[in-house]
C-alpha cells in the first residue's frame, strides 16, 4: 500500500470524526484540502500537493457507518 | 496472477473494507476511494465525482436501485477506464445524486475480473486476477 493509502487506513476513525460528511484529499500522511464536494477539495488540492500523489475519500458521518447493515 | 490486497479501515471495533480506485478522466486518474459492497450489484458513485471527472452524469443509461428502506434511487452507467492499483481496465460505474450512504460504492461487477476474498482474520480485502 501506499503512504496515503496507509495512512488513511490507519486513521480513518479519527477522519471520520473531524471529516464527516465531507470529501478529503489526501497526500502522504496529512489531509491537505477538504470541502463538500470532491471538485472543490481536489482544486484545494492540486495547488497544496505539488508533485504528490492525491488520494480523494468519501468521508461518512458516524451515523451513516452505524448503518450499514 | 495478479493479486492486490487493502487493509482494512477501521471504526469503533469495525472492519470497513475501503480500497482506492482510480478513475480515468479526460486527460489524468484520479484515486476515490470506495467501500467494497458484495451486496451490490453495479458500481455506484457520487455524481458529483462524476463532475470532477468531468462527465455529464445524465448522459449515461439510467438504472434504478433499491435502496436500504425500499425506495429506488436512480442512477446513470458509464463506461470507464479504471485502475486498481497496476492493473487497468474498463468498467460501467454508475453516477447518481440520490447515494444515500457515506460511501462510494464497488460492487459486484468488479468480482467478475477479480476473486474478492474478505480476510476478516488478516483484516484484509483481497482481489485476485481472474
Amino acid at each position: 500500500m501506499k503512504r496515503a493509502q496507509k495512512w488513511i487506513t490507519e486513521n480513518f476513525e479519527e477522519l471520520v470524526n473531524n471529516y464527516g460528511g465531507k470529501y478529503i484529499a489526501v497526500a502522504g500522511e496529512r489531509v491537505i484540502a477538504a470541502a463538500l464536494t470532491p471538485k472543490e477539495a481536489m482544486e484545494t488540492a492540486r495547488k497544496v500537493a505539488k508533485e504528490e500523489e492525491i488520494s480523494l475519500l468519501k468521508v461518512p458521518r458516524e451515523e451513516e457507518l452505524i448503518c450499514i447493515l | 496472477m495478479y493479486s492486490v490486497e487493502f487493509d482494512y479501515a477501521r471504526h469503533r471495533r469495525r472492519d470497513v473494507p475501503l480500497v482506492p480506485i482510480s478513475l480515468r478522466s479526460k486527460n489524468s486518474w484520479v484515486e476515490v476511494w470506495a467501500y467494497v459492497d458484495s451486496g451490490a450489484f453495479y458500481s455506484i458513485f457520487d455524481d458529483k465525482v462524476a463532475e470532477l471527472l468531468g462527465i455529464e452524469a445524465h448522459v449515461g443509461k439510467r438504472m434504478l436501485a433499491v435502496v436500504g428502506d425500499g425506495s429506488f434511487i436512480p442512477f446513470y452507467l458509464h463506461k470507464m477506464q479504471m485502475r486498481l492499483e497496476e492493473d487497468e481496465f474498463e468498467m460501467e460505474v454508475g453516477f447518481s445524486a440520490k447515494l444515500g450512504v457515506g460511501f462510494n460504492l464497488l460492487g459486484m461487477d468488479l468480482f467478475d475480473r477479480y476473486k474478492v476474498t474478505f480476510d476478516n482474520a488478516l483484516k484484509k480485502v483481497i482481489f485476485e486476477r481472474r
